[in-house]
């Protein structure tokens, strides 16, 4: 196929990788594009194939489907990885397709197209959703990812687990499926809403469990947008709010509870805003006025207030409104009923925060019964005073003081004198200190007091009286006031004088007869009177004699006084009679006139004694009770209320008129039984007879029968009306209609009703039950949760869903509240409808009716599971905890413990412990101990004390307790003691002392201090040995501005450049340093740290400091030595070398001159020995060339070199210097640093030679930092491989520098230092140029010089470099000359 | 007759000593015998017929003093003139001490030898 130029230029000119292929698969052409891409030679094409171009992963995939492609015909399409020229493999999509429409094929056309940042971000977009998935999988709260549409497309792994679903089941779950019903609609409208709005969400809504438990969750939702801000995804979180809602709804309940106790109390409430609106009030309100909140805030024009009282409450409120005090007002209401009550009204102000009053309370409490109740009493108490005033005798009321306070009209009238005036200003002078000292008395013991006393007249006389003082005791028998009586006693007084006067005269008149005396004849007539008869009838004795017909005595009364004057004359038995007898003046008063016989032995009448008193005041006085009893009858037949008076025996006396009207029984009825309802008769009459006996109120409600035959509930007091003694005279009752007030209350049972209708709404487990403790009612809630019907649980029946492990336990407390009438609680698991037992706390509280009896019994139960679960776990730690943990009752018996408990009894269960006396297990020394500390617990303390135990088994273990006082069940407080064996401990802390002891002394021994110094806080802890090394307090604070204070100022320097290593965290580093000491003396420590590795709290150093001064002293002693022995050895050598030439040289030499002196001798013989002389010449000759030889062989000896060529790793052989020169660099303080390069190449030559080389630098460097001081004296070695293959080692110094040009240095004999020789740096130089390399020196730019030499590396092949060396060495042997 | 010469031995383990000091002796009328080391001298007939030991001190073997206290031990007392090539000058006293003549350091002169020699025949 030949292809033409023109097709080939157009798919050159493609923007696209395009190549032809034969039907057989081989490409015949690549556009320019293609093979500029994979940069091959267009001519290749043809001889190419895929492989070259195709990565090796995709080509056995890419080869078969371009074969399928071919053998279809269709076109088709493959992906691949193609090489792109710089190597670089890149994502192709191939298209491919049979050219033309010929057929058989005859050409396929390829296109490959770069598909590669397509495939990056398919993988990355790949990745971002695992990501994605896995960010939200690790999202600890359920989460689930939706699509716009709200699909679910992903749900984390704690959402499956709270529904308990797979992935895939929860998708096609719609939000019915797991939202409550309740919440279902909100929740739904809130998600569309936000839908709709692409704004976040935020709902609260129940979610059902796996478990079938619904729980409150706070669902966030938020969208998820993209760059463009199109939302992609929804996001929802699910934040499990169920405890707050919990708490939340708990506080609901106990708001309502609060509101419906404040409705259900028969007190009514108001609340007022602090201006004195009213905001709200409660239901008794409410139902009192029977208006409505809004009707009550116009009370003040709405005539609830009685018209007599509005005014004075409207002053008082706004007074104390005004004020911002609390006030009481005294109202009358009007009800509902149009009736008024008497309210007291407590208004009481509630302060904020702040102090400004929030609002206002006010209490309406009716006390309308407790106004009738006073109003009664006023009216009694006015009757009483009418009745005491009425009294025909001095009545006086006595303070508790003993002063008068008030009197009677009859006192007030007979003395003059205002009834509130001094008492004693009506005694007669002679008889009031008499009648003070008695009342005194009675007074102090509050008994009767009885006096006979001249009593001041309003005419100025006095008269005798008796007076009797009686307490009047309250209800709780404290005296409140005493009431005094006076009866005029003077004529009874004057009657005895008269007897006594008339004795004298008579001397037949006995003592005791007062009065008026008459004497009589056996027959009747008038013997004889005495004056006050006379006197007061105003005749003389004769006319008196006609008493019975002259008119003394009233002509009314004389019938029936003669009559009993015969009669008693017949039988000689005593007369008596009353009978009004004339005075003087013609007035009439009223006598009693006894009489009796005097009779002499034989019983004959010798005459009869008449006496005759006036009664007259005591007449008028019965008259006066009479009137004032119809006086009374007319005031209580007044009394809008049933009043009746009763005997002292309790029988029906009269009653008013109000009572006849009601009953319909006219007049006084015979038995009061008869109002009664015969089934209130019983019980009334045994208290009313108890009553009686006893002498206290009589008070009972009952049904009275009314004039129509119905019965109302009346309540019937009945108090009695006692004398002077205390004694009750008669009964006065009252009964009030109640009928109403009972209505009220029946209202307010049914009212009860109603709160158990509201009970069942509330979403607790409430319930009620009969004072006999049986089930009455359980709300809805209680019956769905143990899943039984009113029926089934009413009386005990909802005893089936307790527990039958808890049911006695129960049973037992709920008798036991029941008893006791308390409000109690009790724990049991109930059975739930799905048959799970949960724990619940039941909560009974008792309702009384007014008389206080329990009504009914009220109780909550809660649920507690979680509260048990959380004490169960707790009880199965303190099980498990090795600890024991036990209770130890007061008396040291072991109530309860644990199996630690046991074990440390060393018994074989807690069974055997509990019961013990835990004094028994306390060793006996330590006994005394442990009962004064377990007392102080018991008495309210905490505790720890450390004790020995002795157990059952008798091993003695040494234990710590520590124990808080704990109230018990009964109340008693008893010790909760948690104990630990820590023999083993206390055995570890023993060696531990021992050890630290050990270190101390061995420390200390060898004035070694250790230290602990942590960089980061700064904290410094010395032993005890460097404190003494530093002659510091021990135990004072360590501070680093401390211990540089100490250190020699020659060495501040190098403390600063520890401090700084260290702040760099230095794995380790090593000092020697001197410090000054108070005394100025001074030590040298070494110091060596290393950084603690397992430190978390920064950087720390462990230490160690040795006292060095010993070593130091001592060395520098040696030193001393070894220099000086140094130069006597040298000396020595020297001796010993020139001694030893000498010997070598003076041999021959004395040959010479021995042979010398002989051949002179010879000569100078005569004749001259010719032969002798030329032979010792000959011999003087040999004898030189011997000497000569022996200082060659000197020669030759001296200057014979072992030169070794071998390997030498430099930084080896640096290191071995530093070893060597270590003291000395010490000694001069200089701070080493060395920065040896890692894989040094190695160098040829002779090791000793470079050593010598190095160490002659490190001692120049030394020397030149001997002077300085101020900075640090630091020393840095480096070795580092060169460019070219050579290797350098430099020296770098702080010192004094380079005073000359660098190149002067090396010239022999030159020289910087004061003891130096001058040939140390150019023998240098010649041993390093003898190794083939350089030696240099170079101004620092700080401080200093730099040293340095280079040296070729080791080539690999010792022979050259031997060669090398050997040729070096000539020429330094050349040198060597030179010295 | 007139009396024989006297027997000067001299011991040194240098040849040329050996070789030149005997003529000088000669010369200066002295009968002479040289000996290599001390062992050949005590081996030899002439221990006791020397009038005059020359002896050098250091020497392989037995050393000169070491030759001079086992002659004394014989009961030999044979004057010595010790010689010696290490100049050492606390060496001569010691050897005077034990009872040398003199020690004449090397290369010394014929006449500070013929002046040795008198003392020490003078002496015996």
């Amino acid at each position: 196929m030949k292809k033409n130029v023109e097709t080939s230029r157009a798919f050159d000119a493609l923007p696209a990788l395009v190549w032809i292929a034969l039907p057989d698969g081989n490409v015949d052409f690549l556009n320019r594009r293609l093979s500029d891409y994979a940069g091959l030679d267009r001519s290749d094409g043809r001889d190419w194939d895929w492989s070259s171009i195709v990565h090796v992963d995709d080509l056995p995939n890419f080869l078969a489907r371009w074969q399928s492609i071919r053998a279809s015909g269709e076109s088709g399409a493959l992906e691949a990885r193609l090489r792109r020229f710089d190597g670089d493999y890149r994502w192709h999509s191939l298209h491919c397709s049979p050219m033309g429409g010929d057929r058989p094929i005859e050409q396929w056309c390829g296109v490959a197209t770069d598909i590669d940042d397509l495939r990056r971000a398919e993988s990355k977009l790949r990745q971002s959703q695992i990501d994605f998935q896995s960010v939200v999988d690790s999202i600890p709260v359920p989460v689930a990812v939706t699509t716009p549409s709200g699909e679910v497309e992903a749900l984390n792994r704690p959402t499956l687990d709270y529904f308990g679903m797979t992935l895939d089941t929860l998708k096609d779950w719609k939000s019915s499926d797991v939202v409550h019903p309740d919440d279902l609609e909100r929740t739904i409208q809130t998600q569309l809403a936000a839908h709709r709005a692409g704004t976040s969400y935020n709902v609260e809504s129940r979610h059902l469990r796996a478990d079938g438990i619904y729980r409150w969750y706070n669902v966030l939702g938020m969208p998820l947008r993209d760059a463009n801000g199109d939302t992609l995804r929804w996001l929802h979180l699910l934040v499990d709010i169920d405890d707050r809602k919990r708490a939340e709804d708990a506080l609901r309940e106990s708001e309502r509870n609060s509101r419906l106790i404040v409705d259900s109390i028969p007190v009514g409430v108001g609340v007022l805003t602090p201006s004195g609106e009213l905001e709200a009030v409660n239901r008794t309100i409410v139902e009192y006025f029977g208006k409505s909140v809004a009707e009550l805030k116009n009370w003040k024009s709405a005539g609830l207030v009685h018209p007599d009282d509005i005014q004075r409450v409207i002053e008082a409120r706004q007074q104390a409104i005004t004020a911002g005090k609390s006030y009481a007002t005294e109202q009358r209401l009007r009800g509902a009923d149009r009736t008024y009550r008497w309210f007291r009204v407590c208004g009481n102000p509630q302060y904020g925060d702040n102090g400004e009053i929030q609002r206002w309370f006010v209490a309406y409490v009716d006390i309308d019964e407790q106004k009738r109740a006073e109003d009664a009493l006023r009216l009694n108490e006015r009757e009483s005073r009418l009745i005491i005033d009425s009294i025909p005798a001095r009545v006086g009321i006595y303070n508790t003081e003993g002063i008068r306070v008030a009197a009677n009209r009859q006192a007030i009238e007979l003395s003059g004198f205002p009834g509130d005036a001094d008492w004693r200003d009506l005694f007669h002078p002679d008889d009031l200190e008499r009648a003070e000292v008695r009342w005194r008395e009675a007074l102090a013991k509050e008994e009767a007091y009885e006096c006979e006393y001249r009593a001041l007249m309003a005419d100025g006389t006095y008269r005798w009286h008796l007076g009797r003082r009686v307490p009047m005791r309250d209800g709780e028998g404290r005296v409140s006031r005493w009431f005094g009586v006076s009866h005029d006693i003077e004529d009874r007084k004057r009657a005895e004088q008269a007897v006594r006067e008339s004795e004298r005269q008579l001397r037949l008149i006995v003592d005791t007869i007062p009065g008026l005396i008459a004497l009589f004849t056996p027959e009747g007539r008038l013997e004889g009177a005495n004056d006050q008869f006379l006197d007061y009838v105003g005749q003389t004795f004769e006319e008196a004699k006609n008493w019975a017909t002259n008119g003394t005595s009233h002509p009314d009364d004389l019938p029936n006084a003669l009559a009993v004057f015969q009669r008693s004359l017949l039988s000689g038995e005593p007369y008596e009679f009353e009978t009004r007898i004339r005075r003087f003046d013609g007035m009439y008063r009223w006598f009693q006139i006894r009489g009796s016989a005097l009779r002499d032995n034989t019983g004959r009448i010798l005459r009869w004694y008449g006496l005759l008193t006036d009664i007259d005041d005591m007449k008028r006085a019965q008259e006066a009770l009479v009137a004032s009893e119809r006086n009374l009858q007319d005031t209580l037949d007044s009394i809008p209320a049933r009043v009746g008076i009763f005997s002292a025996d309790g029988t029906l006396v009269s009653v008013n008129k109000r009572t006849v009207e009601l009953t319909g029984i006219p007049g006084v009825p015979a038995d009061w039984r008869l109002v009664f309802h015969p089934d209130d008769v019983p019980l009334a009459e045994s208290r009313w007879r108890e009553c009686l006996a006893t002498g206290d109120p009589f008070e009972y409600e009952y049904r009275a029968r009314m004039a129509d035959g119905t019965y109302r509930w009346h309540l019937g007091r009945r108090v009695a009306l006692r004398d002077a003694t205390g004694k009750p005279l008669r009964w006065y009752g009252i009964a009030h209609d109640i009928e109403d007030q009972k209505r009220a209350e029946q209202a307010l049972a049914a009212t009860g009703r109603s709160l158990q209708i509201t009970i069942d709404t509330i979403a607790a487990l409430a319930w009620s039950a009969r004072p006999d403790g049986t089930a009455e009612f359980l709300s809805q809630v209680y019956l769905d949760y143990i899943g039984l019907s009113a029926d089934e649980a009413r009386d005990w029946g909802w005893t089936a869903a307790v527990h039958p492990d808890d049911l006695n336990g129960l049973t037992a407390a709920w008798q036991a509240i029941l008893a006791s009438g308390q409000l109690g609680e009790a724990e049991a698991r109930l059975r739930r409808h799905d048959g799970e037992y949960r724990w619940f706390l039941f909560r009974a509280n008792p309702l009384r009716d007014p008389n206080g009896a329990i009504v009914k019994w009220y109780g909550i139960n809660t649920d507690i599971e979680d509260r048990k679960r959380m004490e169960e776990s707790f009880r199965a730690i303190v099980e498990t905890t090795p600890e024991c943990v036990k209770l130890v009752s007061r008396e040291g018996i072991v109530l309860r413990t644990n199996a630690a408990g046991a074990v440390m009894a060393g018994v074989p269960s807690v069974e055997d412990v509990i019961g013990q006396r835990f004094f028994d297990f306390v060793a006996p020394e330590h006994r005394a101990q442990y009962r004064e500390f377990h007392e102080k617990v018991c008495a309210g303390q905490k505790g720890f004390l450390e004790f020995d135990l002795v157990n059952a088994l008798g091993i003695r273990r040494h234990m710590e307790t520590h124990a808080a006082p704990l109230r018990d069940s009964d109340g008693s407080i008893v010790q909760l003691g948690v104990t630990r064996d820590m023999t083993a401990r206390k055995q570890m802390e023993n060696s531990l002392r021992r050890s630290e002891a050990f270190l101390a002394e061995g420390q200390h021994l060898a004035r070694l201090g250790s230290l602990s110094w942590n960089v980061t806080s700064g904290e410094i802890i010395w032993s005890e040995q460097l404190y003494r090394i530093f002659e510091f307090e021990t135990g004072s604070a360590v501070t680093l501005e401390r211990i540089t204070a100490s250190v020699h100022p020659e060495d501040a320097a190098l403390m600063n450049d520890m401090f700084e290593r260290a702040k760099q965290g230095e794995s380790d580093f090593e000092y020697q340093h001197r410090i000054v000491l108070a005394d100025g003396s001074i030590k040298h420590l070494h110091l060596i740290a290393h950084r603690a590795r397992d430190s978390t709290d920064g950087i720390e150093y462990i230490g160690a400091v040795l006292d060095i001064t010993q070593r130091r002293l001592s060395e520098a002693a040696l030193e001393k030595l070894r220099s000086e022995l140094a130069h006597v050895t040298r000396i020595m050598s020297l001796g010993a070398l020139t001694a030893s030439i000498a010997h070598e040289v003076n041999q021959p030499l004395a040959g010479i001159i021995t042979n010398a002196g002989t051949c002179l001798r010879m000569l100078a013989s005569e004749p001259p020995n010719i032969d002798g002389a030329r032979e010792t010449a000959r011999r003087t000759i040999r004898d030189g060339n011997r000497a000569a030889d022996v200082i060659a062989r000197l020669r030759s000896l001296f200057s014979r070199r072992d030169v070794a060529a071998e390997r030498v790793d430099l930084n080896e052989a640096v290191r071995e210097v530093i070893a060597l020169c270590w003291s000395d660099l010490q000694r001069n303080r200089v701070v080493l640093r060395n920065e040896f390069a890692d894989d040094l190449p190695s160098v040829t030559g002779d090791r000793v030679q470079l050593q010598q080389v190095i160490i002659n630098l490190l001692r120049n460097a030394s020397d030149a930092m001997a002077a300085v001081e101020g900075r640090t004296r630091r020393l840095t070695i480096r070795t580092a491989a060169g460019d070219t293959g050579e290797v350098r080692f430099s020296v770098r110094d702080t010192g004094v520098g380079l005073a000359s040009s660098p190149e002067k240095l090396f010239e022999t004999f030159y020289t910087t230092k004061a003891e130096g020789m001058g040939i140390g740096l150019s023998v240098s130089r010649s041993i390093v140029e003898a190794h083939g390399g350089k030696l240099w020196a170079e101004v620092n730019d700080g401080p200093g010089a730099t040293f340095s030499f280079s040296l070729p590396a080791f080539a690999g092949d010792l022979e050259p470099a031997d060669r090398q060396w050997r040729s070096a060495n000539k020429r330094s042997a050349s040198m060597q000359r030179g010295f | 007759m007139k009396s024989p010469k006297p027997l000067v031995s001299v011991v040194d383990d240098d040849e040329s000593v050996r070789e030149s000091l005997p003529d000088l002796l000669i010369e200066l009328g002295f009968r002479a015998e040289a000996f290599a080391s001390a062992e050949d001298f005590l081996g030899s007939t002439h221990v006791d017929t020397t009038n005059c030991l020359i002896l050098d001190v250091s020497m392989p073997g037995m050393t000169g003093p070491e030759l001079h206290r086992e002659l004394l031990r014989r009961g030999r007392d044979i004057p010595v003139v010790f010689i010696t090539a290490l100049k050492d000058e606390k060496v001569k006293p010691r050897l005077i001490e034990q009872g040398a003549i003199n020690c004449l350091f090397k290369p010394f002169s014929d006449s500070a030898l013929q002046h040795a020699l008198g003392s020490a025949l003078q002496s015996s």
